[in-house]
């Protein structure tokens, strides 16, 4: 690592966050002025506003250069989404103790004269309109079984974009397109007035960010001049060349290509706070760049490296405000922008698509060592056993990283939801854990969270929520008589009531955001888009899906399984005795050691089990099967939890499996922490057996690796013998902690001496220390699995 | 049919040989070292093991001992006609039956399952207890891993009847063969056995051209001197033994078992040895002309 980047790393660890009004000041002025404007044109016009008066400045040392804040650690404000929360927190920033964020006294007054023009206008404002009273009750309902994403409060982000296409073509050349497309308009078409407002809204963004880059090269050429320092001179004059020339042009560099995909970046990231915002397969796209600069002699692998090192570091810089309630005594909200570079797999043809770069990334991340980006690797039967090497060793450095994503079940599952085969060969992966075809896609992935756990406590209480003690429907009814095939029905019913709710309002806020928050500048680098004539949010991407998670699948199908022990094949207690020890908290501790110890747990070989997992699984999944959304897609489930599973066991009460209150559920396809007994190797038998491929929208399973287990090269190459096996298996994704939890331990008492200790929670990664106290404890609580 | 006597089947094992393995651990020794980790695997029969922390008092095995031998999961062994219903009664897992009656294919289920993660490296490990003291029973399981073109390894401490075992040291792919002290005295005294016919089968392993390596238990207080070492040295020169030495130094994780079993850990003198010392018993191998390696 070069001593620039050892600077800019530190100069990262030390920056502060906090709130830049900025960008709030400038739209809120573009709002009371744009009124006559179609959305579309309104969000374009505001982007164009926003790139041309921010704040833009130059960092010391940095290579690469776009911020997406007026200064070094600002977080934009994006009242759009925003307003209403943001006016609530604005006292609590700086005292709150979970992501607490620096504001000053001027900016806080700034914004509260800011604010309330935003009242009655933004998404969460106009809410969920129009849905019936039923679905009102289920959104409305606390604790709640479903819990929808952001896209209230924030905007849903989520995407790749074609990064390859403002690389080849430039934002001219997309301009162009959409110009050409405008011109040959059948002015006869019906929707001609919406295809002739969104070209021009093209048009608009794609000018604007050239101008952005634009002001970045007059700023660099002035700082060139009045530079002192010969080298930083030569340096500050080239970088304003390159931002002369991209995004504007193709790049022409592999130097060129890296700052022209950052700027495509970061604008996506001022367009909307963007969460997720995925740059999906960097080693791929930008690999010609490589060749290119081979081919012209003026490769150098230890400047590429530097400039890979810097970007790695520019990933953490962008972020957005944390929406932390007031008085929050707990907060289990994942906080991440989880912006995931995917490297590695198969090319379009299927043959391994490895190149030097994939390991430069990798080294990139050894030498910064930051939660972002989230990387990723995809493996599959012919990954070269080089980078499985490089991906035990990185995991080894406990950075929670990579995490692995299996082509062998993710190409079938993307098969099966019709997208073409070089499509699928050549998916990214958004956010955590989400496969998506790459460039092309909407997939609204991160759409909501269903607790399944919360169906099963319904189901065996007739409707009443136990933990609450309202009743909350009336749909299933069981008792004493029931036989478990009819205790199972009924929870299956359940689930497929909040199924179809979740399905309501899903539609409605995808309506929500396409007529509130279309996104131009996104659009008019996603593939069809510009061919259709229509945004994203519309459903002018190549593949539309929306994404639902169930959570609770391990959690689930253990307590069923006990059940099942206990009341039917052993008869020690009655369906009474379980439902009591619910309400009561594992009161009785012999039953809750029966439960904990005596009953049979998914995640232990055993292939009976297995397949009532898969059961449970599938059921929810193929749920979906033939549900529509409004961009002319489909609906693609997944069985992740991000950091949900902590909120969503928080939720439910005790359950039969011998969970207590307030104890997370499985996060993902895990097993439920400390109940597989048998290892890693029964573990992945187990959950190959769930057929991931049904599961579309992803998986995740995060098992923690005591560091003992990779102490010599013998033990390296005996780890990579084990990610064949999850290639073999057909394990969707698999990510490793490689930490002792008296490390954990420690840096929970010791803050300040662990402040770079980065570790995995879901798909996505943050500084340990930074975590609240609850998912700090979760990520303890999975060192009894695998040590 | 065949039963062997087993404490369990540890799968997904990273550190017992080459690649990922499948350790089937064998109930009973020959041997008692003073400082064995495992004191549940010296016998050869059933027993309990008691593990107070994780008792919840609900005294259900009281309860339901017929014969009034199980006080708080202490078990009277005079009383005591081990029909198991107590450890079945306790759901927390405090109390528990070390060993288990089980069959070669009873052990090859579990093994298959892991058969995916040897990736031609990895492979099935005996471990123990004695591996060699159930001959019969070992021979049947290496011939089965041998059909399944299983790589198998075998742990000994090579106290065991050659004529017995010959059947069964003819199958093992590889062998980790355990010497504990360098002469008769010493042997004796540590372990309560002679140490001649442990010279005598790492001889005859050798004859048999089996891949042996020969590990040490480093205990300080007991073997760990260079004294010893040296005289073990000897007897691995005079057997004409080429390999490498695995160095393994004490470590004391074990001596809270003998307490969950009831007995007492006599084993006070023992130390773990520094990883200067180690370093210098290393050097004290490589003069003799092997190469050592320390694990552990």
């Amino acid at each position: 690592m070069t001593e620039r980047i050892r600077r800019l790393r530190e100069l990262f660890l030390n920056t502060k966050k906090s709130i830049c009004i900025e960008r709030a000041r400038i739209v809120t002025r573009a709002y009371q002025e744009l009124t006559q404007e179609p959305v579309i044109l309104k969000r374009a016009k505001v982007l164009d506003r926003i790139l041309s008066e921010m704040t833009i400045y130059i960092k010391e040392d940095e290579l690469i250069v776009g911020h997406n804040a007026s200064r070094t650690g600002g977080l934009p404000v994006v009242p759009e989404v925003q307003a209403n929360w943001i006016g609530k927190q604005l006292d609590d920033f700086a005292t709150r103790k979970i992501f607490p964020v620096e504001i000053s006294d001027e900016d806080k007054e700034e914004l509260r004269a800011l604010l309330p023009f935003w009242k009655g206008r933004t998404v969460e404002d106009k809410g969920l309109v129009n849905i019936p009273e039923e679905t009102q009750r289920v959104f409305e309902m606390s604790p709640a079984v479903i819990t929808l994403g952001s896209h209230l409060r924030g905007t849903s982000g989520h995407i790749t974009v074609n990064y390859e296409k403002v690389l080849k073509k430039g934002f001219n050349g997309i301009c162009e397109e959409a110009r050409e497309k405008k011109r040959q308009l059948d002015l006869t078409d019906p929707f001609v007035k919406e295809k002739l407002d969104f070209y021009e809204a093209v048009e608009i963004v794609c000018q604007a960010a050239c101008k952005f880059a634009g002001r970045y090269s007059v700023l660099l050429g002035k700082m060139a001049e009045e530079c002192e320092d010969p080298a930083r001179k030569k340096e500050l004059a080239m970088m304003s060349r390159i931002c002369e020339r991209v995004p504007a042009y193709p790049a022409s560099s592999f130097y060129e290509a890296i700052q022209s995909f950052w700027f495509t970046h970061v604008i996506i990231m001022i367009e909307t706070e963007g969460p997720s915002t995925s740059p999906g397969r960097m080693d791929q796209y930008l690999y010609p760049y490589c060749k290119m600069d081979q081919e012209a002699g003026i490769w150098d692998e230890e400047f590429a490296q530097e400039l890979l090192d810097n970007l790695f570091i520019r990933f953490n810089e962008v972020d957005r405000v944390p929406n932390v309630p007031v008085n929050a005594s707990t907060y289990v909200n994942a906080n991440s922008m989880s912006e995931m570079v995917i490297v590695g797999g198969q090319d379009k043809r299927g043959n391994d698509a490895t190149n030097l770069l994939t390991y430069m990334f990798f080294t990139a991340q050894k030498h910064t060592g930051f939660p972002m980006p989230a990387l990723g690797a995809r493996l599959h039967s012919k990954t070269p056993r080089r980078l499985l090497l490089e991906i035990v060793s990185l995991a080894k450095t406990s950075c929670g990283k990579p995490s692995m994503f299996n082509d062998e079940v993710i190409i079938e599952s993307l098969l099966k939801d019709g997208v073409t085969l070089e499509d699928a060969r050549d998916y990214g992966v958004i956010g955590c854990v989400e496969p998506a075809p790459s460039g092309n896609s909407f997939t609204w992935c991160n759409a909501a969270m269903m607790n399944l756990a919360k169906c099963l406590e319904l189901a065996l209480f007739n409707g009443t929520d136990p933990v609450s003690g309202k009743k909350v429907n009336d749909i299933t009814f069981i008792d004493e008589a029931s036989s478990f095939e009819e205790i199972v029905a009924a929870y299956e019913k359940q689930v497929e009531y909040y199924v179809f709710h979740m399905t309501v309002m899903l539609n409605n806020l995808d309506k929500i955001q396409a007529e509130n928050m279309p996104i131009p500048y996104v659009s008019s680098i996603m593939d069809d888009c510009v061919e259709k004539g229509m945004d994203i949010t519309l459903g002018g991407a190549k593949y539309n899906y929306v994404g639902p998670q169930g959570i609770g699948l391990a959690d689930v199908t253990d307590s069923l399984l006990a059940i099942r022990q206990a009341v039917f094949k052993e008869r020690r207690y009655t369906l009474e005795d379980i439902k009591t020890a619910m309400k009561e908290n594992h009161k009785d501790e012999r039953m809750h050691q029966y439960l904990l110890n005596m009953c049979e747990k998914f995640g232990n070989d055993d292939p009976e089990v297995d397949a009532f997992a898969r059961r449970i699984g599938r059921h929810y999944c193929l749920l979906f099967k033939d549900l529509k959304n409004r961009r002319g897609g489909g609906y693609r489930p997944g069985l992740y939890s991000v950091a949900g599973h902590v909120a969503l066991g928080n939720a439910a009460g005790a359950l039969p499996d011998g969970k207590k209150r307030n104890q997370s559920l499985a996060h993902g396809v895990s097993p439920v922490y400390g109940s597989a007994r048998k290892g890693l190797s029964a573990i992945f038998n187990s959950v190959g057996r769930l057929d991931l491929a049904m599961s579309p929208n992803g998986t995740s399973l995060n098992p923690n690796i005591h560091p003992t287990l990779l102490r010599t090269k013998e033990d390296e190459e005996k780890m990579a013998d084990v990610l064949r096996k999850f290639v073999d298996q057909k394990i969707m994704h698999l990510c490793f902690n490689v930490v002792t939890e008296e490390t954990l331990r420690d840096a929970q008492a010791h803050p300040e001496k662990y402040r770079s200790l980065v570790v995995r929670i879901s798909g996505y990664c943050a500084f340990f220390t930074e975590l609240s106290y609850d998912i700090q404890m979760d990520v303890i609580r999975r060192c009894g699995v695998y040590q | 049919m065949i039963y062997g006597t087993i404490l369990n089947i540890q799968r997904h094992c990273v550190h017992d040989g080459p690649g990922l393995r499948t350790t089937v651990f064998f109930k009973g020794c020959p041997l008692r070292c003073e400082w064995c980790c495992n004191p549940e695997s010296q016998s050869f029969e059933q027993e309990y093991m008691y593990v107070k922390a994780r008792c919840i008092g609900c005294k259900a095995c009281e309860a339901v001992c017929q014969e009034n031998a199980c006080k708080g999961g202490i078990i009277d062994p005079f009383r005591c006609k081990s029909c198991g219903l107590c450890a079945g009664e306790c759901y927390s897992g405090a109390l528990k039956v070390m060993g288990s009656q089980v069959t070669v294919s009873q052990v090859m289920d579990e093994i298959l399952r892991d058969e995916g993660y040897y990736e031609g490296r990895g492979g099935v490990t005996v471990s123990g207890g004695e591996a060699f003291a159930q001959p019969e029973f070992l021979r049947e399981l290496l011939e089965a891993c041998k059909r399944e073109r299983i790589h198998t390894l075998v742990e000994t401490c090579g106290c065991f009847s050659w004529e017995a075992g010959l059947g069964a040291a003819a199958l093992a792919d590889m062998i980790y063969f355990d010497i504990k002290h360098g002469d008769e005295e010493g042997y004796r005294k540590y372990t309560g056995a002679s140490m001649k016919p442990v010279v005598d089968n790492l001889r005859n392993f050798l004859a048999l051209e089996k891949k042996v390596t020969v590990r040490i238990p480093i205990v300080k207080g007991c073997n760990g001197d260079e004294e010893t070492l040296g005289k073990i040295g000897a007897v691995l020169y005079g057997c004409g033994y080429k390999g490498q030495v695995h160095l393994l130094p004490y470590h004391a994780y074990g001596s809270v078992k003998y307490e969950q079993l009831g007995r007492s850990y006599g084993c006070t003198r023992a130390e773990r040895p520094s990883g200067k010392e180690m370093k210098a018993y290393i050097a004290c191998f490589r003069e003799r002309g092997f190469e050592a390696v320390c694990y552990g």
